[in-house]
């Protein structure tokens, strides 16, 4: 086990090393192509170009090569990588302008809040939506858990936020705000249209679950089939035969089967919340990571998208691991060597 | 079964620490009866130093610093503020008297070096200041800046050769000297801008704590760090010795997204909302009519001509396309009425503004007809229309499009194909091919500031590359008046020129549209130079 987790570790490097060449690849072009991020910052006068070009240094994006179109600027690739796991220095948001460490220590917090509350909302609803439609399968309540997944699955999260945030944060928020007089934490927090520092937990609950949609469907969708194959399994027959309780028979012999390919979507899904944050999070101004990403790529801010890539892919590698070891929890013939 | 409780242990203790992390909470204290908590949308400001130049910034910067004058909020007239005086016998060496006895947030006294100290911090250019080129007119402004010795090779800028510039001299603790390249009436008023408030020592000598936690010297004074992306709060301020705020603090919500904001606004979250989403302007408007306030602002839009290019230095052409244009159209049908059709290249809420002053602006299809004729018509093929890729820009200039080949048979294609930078930098390089469409905020209230950038010889933001030494001489004459009235007339006549020869299409002038909450008081304070007056918004 010792072995298996350094040799997996040991793969961390070069997927992240790919991923920051990537990155710094497209944001490189973009620069080459889109013209230097730093002009925008002064909109229609025209700096003088002395004073441009300080600051367009002082960022870091004074190297010749990104005026060149097409350049791979390598040089300027192993400056950031130095600057990055040498001096554990990420560089500067451009406006405003900060140390992009605070940037995304600011940033971080939030989203493990959101991702939290839509990992929570998708494992209770989906596997019990999935259990549930998979012990009764063909019957009425099969049909309703399967309509409204293939319901999920085809409206794509910038709708679900928005009209989430119309209808439940603004329309039913302003009638329990107003009509009924709700206590603050309810009508405010709960049912707010967007982030409040005031409520710090509360408030994130409807984006939270906004961003559990992203997934619930495909996760009810798996454990109900999943869960239909092992019933028809040997083993479950032999312990029906045996006289053990129903209850037994789905919650430790079956469902305990069929949850090693959810625990695998369950792990993947938590890197379709970090682009799902991307909306969800801008939608409802919960200033997280996703709100960041969003606003450095309007900004065309290099530095910025790569630390915090950088840590998403540290974040999504380790979660991977911990998924992979946890089948050894739910299937002990399961054995890293 | 060996390897699973370690396991089940790091787990849970991963649990456990997101957990932990994640249900910090920090509860927030309600202000007081006295005036209430205003509730302002905002976006995140780029700094809050004084050397930061984009409209959030400055919405904060205003209420948390006061500088040397102030502008009356109907005529716009400077009316000096912390200034007892600002005089000058040449337009060049101005005199500033400080009334005594102001002080910081902190209890630092206000002196004549919180001016000077701060206006050098920030000229002087490693402190990369977008405000830093408003220094420019002071004398030793260049030695603050550092040369490249390579372009844009490898080789680091030294150091600038001074940090100070040698225009800015201390008489005593309550007056100094500033001395600029040239003479310009219009000093007095350019010092109201957030660029020229004085910065406490204390600030200076940690400039990136004072960025998070500004140490002002106005009305209101910062509550806590600036909440980066979540709000920045400021308290009345009990040291201020002017009029009070009228409510007890003003939050700076911040969004990213204008129909978040809105949303927000719905939903009760917000007192004050200027950002508007134009697709949700027309039911904002209808729905929200007893709390909306509406003003024309100081935004300019413009269609450039690229003079640098033959086809286009024909006057009579140039006249007959800005005549074939119906403004009122495209604003009403395009923009249900949001923009204030441009009379001429000033402000009209500016001193000197004069309501019809271009007669060119008018849409007459059959004189531009004419012109067009004379001018031996178009024959540059197809015309190119530029704009900004991805801001919205294609529908109104393509409706412009429309107008001009109905009414001139000038057929035209669009160009939207360049990111903001990229775009910025083809109008600073001066290689357009068509006519492009840009914008322009005025510095100061002096009509000045909307000529000389734009128009003049070497203007700093001269884009259609448009000269003109009669207009030069204007403006300068203007700058040399003994008084503001007397330089006000030269400017007019010096706009005069522009409107005759059209470097530049006069578009329109902006609106500010405010959304209010039904708790604040007879409505929104404006000022017509700064806008919105949060301060005097009454809870």
């Amino acid at each position: 086990m010792g072995r298996y987790v350094v040799r997996r570790l040991l793969q961390f490097i070069p997927t992240v090393l790919g991923t920051l060449f990537l990155l710094h690849y497209l944001t490189s072009v973009a620069i080459q192509f889109g013209g230097n991020p730093v002009r925008s910052l002064f909109g229609d006068r025209t700096p003088p170009p002395e004073q441009l070009r300080q600051m367009t240094e002082q960022f870091g994006l004074g190297d010749p090569c990104l005026t060149r179109k097409g350049d791979w600027c390598i040089e300027l690739f192993g400056q950031r990588l130095q600057n990055i796991f040498l001096h554990f220095d990420f560089g500067q948001s451009l406006s405003p302008r900060r140390d992009v460490t605070a940037v995304l220590a600011d940033a971080l917090p939030y989203t493990i809040k959101l991702t939290l509350i839509a990992f929570v909302v998708e494992a209770i609803i989906g596997l019990s939506a999935g259990t549930l439609a998979g012990l009764r399968n063909g019957k009425f309540s099969d049909y309703v858990v399967r309509i409204a997944t293939v319901l999920m699955i085809s409206v794509p999260i910038f709708v679900s936020a928005v009209l989430a945030q119309k209808f439940i944060g603004v329309k039913f928020g302003n009638w329990l705000r107003t009509d009924l007089g709700a206590p603050d934490w309810l009508g405010r927090g709960l049912f707010g249209a967007a982030y409040k520092p005031e409520y710090p937990f509360i408030s994130l609950i409807l984006p939270g679950i906004v961003l559990g949609t992203l997934t619930i469907a495909s996760t009810a969708r798996l454990t109900r089939s999943s869960l239909l194959e092992n019933l028809r399994a040997d083993y479950v027959r032999t312990a029906k035969a045996k006289g053990l309780k129903s209850t037994r028979v789905v919650g430790v012999h079956t469902l305990r089967n069929s949850l090693i390919p959810v625990v695998t979507t369950l792990g993947l899904s938590i890197g379709a919340y970090m682009s799902g944050a991307v909306v969800t999070e801008g939608v409802f101004r919960v200033p997280g990571v996703g709100f960041t990403i969003f606003r450095a790529i309007g900004q065309g801010e290099p530095m910025v998208l790569l630390g915090i890539t950088t840590v998403l892919v540290l974040i999504y590698l380790v979660l991977n691991l911990l998924v992979d070891l946890l089948y050894a929890v739910l299937d002990p013939r399961i054995r890293y060597e | 079964m060996r390897g699973i409780s370690p396991m089940k242990m790091a787990v849970a203790a991963t649990a456990v620490a997101l957990f932990a992390s994640g249900c910090q909470s920090s509860s927030e204290p309600e202000a007081g009866n006295d005036g209430g908590t205003l509730r302002v949308y905002a976006t995140e400001p780029a700094g809050l130093m004084t050397g930061a130049n984009d409209s959030p910034s400055i919405a904060v910067l205003r209420q948390l610093y006061a500088g040397l004058v102030e502008f009356d909020a109907k005529t716009g007239a400077v009316k000096m503020n912390l200034a007892q005086s600002i005089e000058s016998t040449d337009n060049t060496t101005w005199t500033v008297k400080l009334k005594p006895g102001y002080t910081f947030d902190n209890g630092e006294a206000l002196t004549a070096d919180s001016f000077i100290e701060a206006w050098n911090w920030v000229a002087y250019g490693p402190n990369a200041q977008p405000n830093s080129y408003f220094m420019s007119h002071i004398i030793g402004y260049a030695d603050t800046q550092s040369e490249d010795p390579d372009g844009t090779g490898p080789q680091k800028a030294p150091d600038p050769k001074s940090k100070t510039m040698s225009g800015l001299k201390k008489v005593d603790d309550n007056s100094f000297t500033v001395t600029l390249d040239k003479p310009f009436v219009g000093f007095p008023a350019t010092v109201g801008y957030p660029g020229f408030f004085p910065l406490a020592k204390a600030c200076l000598a940690d400039a990136k704590k004072c960025n998070e936690h500004p140490i002002g010297n106005g009305r209101y004074k910062m509550e806590g760090d600036w909440k980066h992306n979540v709000e920045v709060k400021v308290v009345r301020s009990d040291s201020w010795k002017g009029d009070k705020g009228k409510s007890a603090a003003i939050q700076y919500k911040i969004y990213d997204k204008n129909t978040t904001g809105y949303a927000d606004y719905q939903a009760g979250e917000l007192d004050v909302f200027d950002n508007v989403p134009p697709a949700n302007y027309k039911d904002a408007v209808a729905g929200y009519k007893d709390t909306l306030f509406e003003q024309a602002s100081n935004s300019f839009t413009y269609v450039g001509f690229p003079l640098y290019d033959a086809r286009f230095t024909n006057v009579k052409l140039r006249q007959a396309i800005s005549l074939a244009i119906d403004r009122q159209q495209v604003i009403d049908k395009i923009f249900f009425g949001r923009f204030r059709a441009a009379e001429g290249v000033v402000s009209p809420n500016f001193q000197g503004a004069r309501p019809g002053a271009c007669a060119n602006c008018k849409y007459d299809p059959a004189k531009a007809k004419q012109l067009l004729t004379e001018a031996g018509g178009w024959t540059g093929g197809k015309l190119t229309l530029w704009a900004n890729a991805g801001a919205g820009h294609a529908e109104w200039l393509s409706a412009v499009g429309d107008q001009l080949k109905a009414n001139l048979g000038i057929e035209y294609e669009l160009n939207e194909t360049l990111q903001f930078p990229q775009y910025l930098q083809t109008a600073d390089d001066k290689k357009f091919t068509g006519m492009y469409r840009l914008g322009w905020n005025p510095d100061y209230p002096v009509l000045e500031t909307y000529l000389a950038p734009l128009y003049g010889t070497g203007g700093s933001s001269n884009n259609s590359g448009y000269t003109n030494k009669e207009f030069d001489d204007l403006v300068t004459k203007g700058n040399g008046s003994k008084t503001l009235d007397e330089g006000i007339r030269f400017y007019q006549q010096a706009e005069d020129i522009i409107v005759r020869d059209l470097p530049v299409v006069p578009m329109w002038f902006g609106k500010t549209t405010v959304l209010y909450s039904k708790t604040v008081k007879g409505g929104i304070p404006y000022n017509t130079i700064n806008g919105v007056e949060l301060h005097n918004i009454q809870l």
